[in-house]
């Protein structure tokens, strides 16, 4: 069993550990109304803004973390902004700043001397290296996360499942879309950290992916996919101890086993399923 | 009786185009109204005007709560949600933005999916279900709106015959417990038979008033023009074969 204990034991992998679950949990939970609104693109280019603040954090000797959450909150009040034009929606608006965020981070990092060093850790991210700031990020984003989905959590899945009705009832999508992408947002900053840019959209998506597949409504699926995340966070890291795989595509890799265990259970059980009451009728109708 | 809806000179543009004008009525409670027309005659528009939910000119009063039934094509069905949590979803203005629905709620949307023909079907994916049985859980959901006002949008289109038999009777009954009910739909002959009332639009309001009054070939003519077939004395009607709901083949 000395395994499991000993990399408890540095304080290094314990913080890494923190920052896994929370990130794990929070991606893996806000994961579900990304992939349930169609807004996988919206991870990626947020992915993409972030580099922007990096670069300036790192020009400014500041925190990265901070950078990071700066970006973020530029990038989503611009896009409000935009998209009070009734012609946008809030995820076009966000299509035309990110690319322009990202060439502004590219052309800094260019210009920067003795970047190119950390621009791997942007890009794949740097667990081991999660400060006590980037802990109290995660832990504030964690909780951010959780009193909104409390708050306004059941208007968020009505302006998923029936805009027509939620506009109806005078919710204002608009606001709420926005509410939305700011935590999205929030939990790809996190994310950046610990799996970095390139990774990010797969901790979004593979929780949630394999969660639709277990469970038949929705909080039980945000809870799963939480739980997904977080594991995989768990389990990437005692892998990347023990093997020396980068921490986030060791964590990355585990969410994609899951889901490959997942998907291909699913197939199995919903095979039989269908094959068991009619084998004839269904046989070589390409299911 | 008083007036539960008003409209009085409705116009509405989206851009350049002019969708309905000069558009003004007033229904009493009670009533059931269908609203008929060609497609893109503005019928949808009406009810999303009545919702508050475009930009109009003119004035447009009506009783509130407000329930609504969208069209089955705006709901997104392969969310992952059960039957139950759909109806629950009408009590979400009375609950406010953190309460979660209590047992009170859940009991209340138990009985109308029962209402509705669903009791066994509360645990049941959203996605899993029939189109027919779909539309009757989104009705059960208008009537947990508790509304004054009830605005239903083509509910008839594409469904089974028992959910459409459902559909009619329960809202029949809410018109007369004094609900006012508006009604879309491309299927005239199934909106004589129920409504009392019907408004005739083509961008413009062709014809209003009493079911008997407007049933007539006359106005069947103006409404939808050589759409209107008379055979015999009897008026029929040929739906737009470029139908935009894609699933409402066969009324009319």
């Amino acid at each position: 069993m000395e395994w499991l204990i000993d990399p408890w034991t540095s304080g290094i992998m314990r913080r890494a550990f923190a920052e896994a679950i929370l990130m794990g949990t929070v991606a893996g939970g806000l994961g579900c109304f990304v992939l349930l609104r169609g807004l996988a693109f919206l991870g990626e280019s947020v992915a993409h803004t972030l580099i922007f603040g990096v670069v300036v954090a790192f020009l400014l000797g500041g925190p990265v973390a901070l950078g990071a959450v700066g970006a973020a909150a530029l990038t989503v009040a611009l896009s409000s902004v935009l998209a009070a034009d009734r012609r946008f929606s809030v995820d076009v608006s966000m299509g035309v700043l990110l690319p322009t965020f990202f060439g502004l981070g590219v052309t800094l990092i260019a210009l920067t001397e003795g970047y190119q060093t950390r621009l791997e850790d942007t890009l794949f991210g740097a667990i081991l290296e999660v400060t006590d700031l980037d802990l109290a990020l995660a832990g504030a984003v964690a909780l951010l996360v959780a009193v909104t989905l409390a708050c306004a959590g059941k208007e968020l899945v009505l302006a998923t499942f029936d805009r027509p009705m939620a506009r109806a009832m005078g919710y204002r999508l608009g606001l709420l879309d926005l509410l939305l992408f700011a935590v999205v947002t929030l939990a790809a900053v996190v994310a950046l950290r610990a799996v970095g840019n390139v990774l990010l959209t797969a901790m979004l998506l593979g929780p949630a992916l394999s969660a639709r597949l277990l469970t038949r409504t929705f909080w039980p699926m945000v809870a799963t996919a939480a739980g997904l995340g977080a594991f995989a966070g768990i389990a990437g890291l005692y892998w990347s101890w023990s093997t020396n795989v980068g921490g986030g595509a060791a964590i990355v890799l585990v969410v994609a086993a899951l889901f490959a265990c997942v998907a291909g259970g699913h197939a199995v059980t919903s095979g039989v399923r269908r094959r068991s009451p009619a084998p004839v009728a269904e046989a070589g109708l390409g299911h | 009786m008083s007036a539960a809806v008003v409209v009085d000179g409705l116009r509405v543009a989206f851009g350049a185009r002019l969708v309905l004008e000069d558009v003004s009525f007033s229904l009493p409670s009670g009533t059931f109204v269908g609203i008929l027309g060609p497609n893109g005659a503005g019928k949808t528009t009406l009810l999303r005007a009545l919702l508050g939910d475009v930009a109009i000119e003119g004035r447009v009063d009506l009783e509130r709560p407000i329930a609504y039934v969208p069209q089955l094509t705006e709901v997104q069905a392969a969310f992952p949600i059960d039957a139950l949590g759909v109806v629950l979803m009408g009590c979400y203005p009375r609950l406010g933005w953190w309460r979660r629905p209590s047992h009170r709620e859940r009991d209340h949307a138990r009985a109308l999916l029962e209402r509705v023909g669903l009791a066994d079907r509360a645990r049941s994916p959203f996605d899993e279900l029939s189109g027919g049985q779909r539309q009757r859980v989104l009705l059960a959901r208008a009537l947990a709106q508790e509304g004054s006002v009830v605005l239903l949008d083509e509910p008839l289109s594409g469904i089974d015959v028992r959910s459409r038999e459902v559909m009619l009777e329960v809202i029949g009954e809410q018109a007369r417990e004094g609900a006012t009910v508006l009604m879309t739909t491309h299927d005239l002959a199934e909106a004589a038979r129920v409504c009392d009332r019907m408004l005739v639009l083509n961008r413009v309001l062709v014809a209003q008033g009493a079911t008997e009054e407007i049933f007539t070939e006359d106005v069947l003519r103006r409404a939808y023009g050589a759409g209107a077939l008379v055979l015999e004395g009897r008026t029929a009607v040929l739906d737009d074969p470029h139908h935009h709901h894609g699933h409402g083949h066969g009324h009319g």
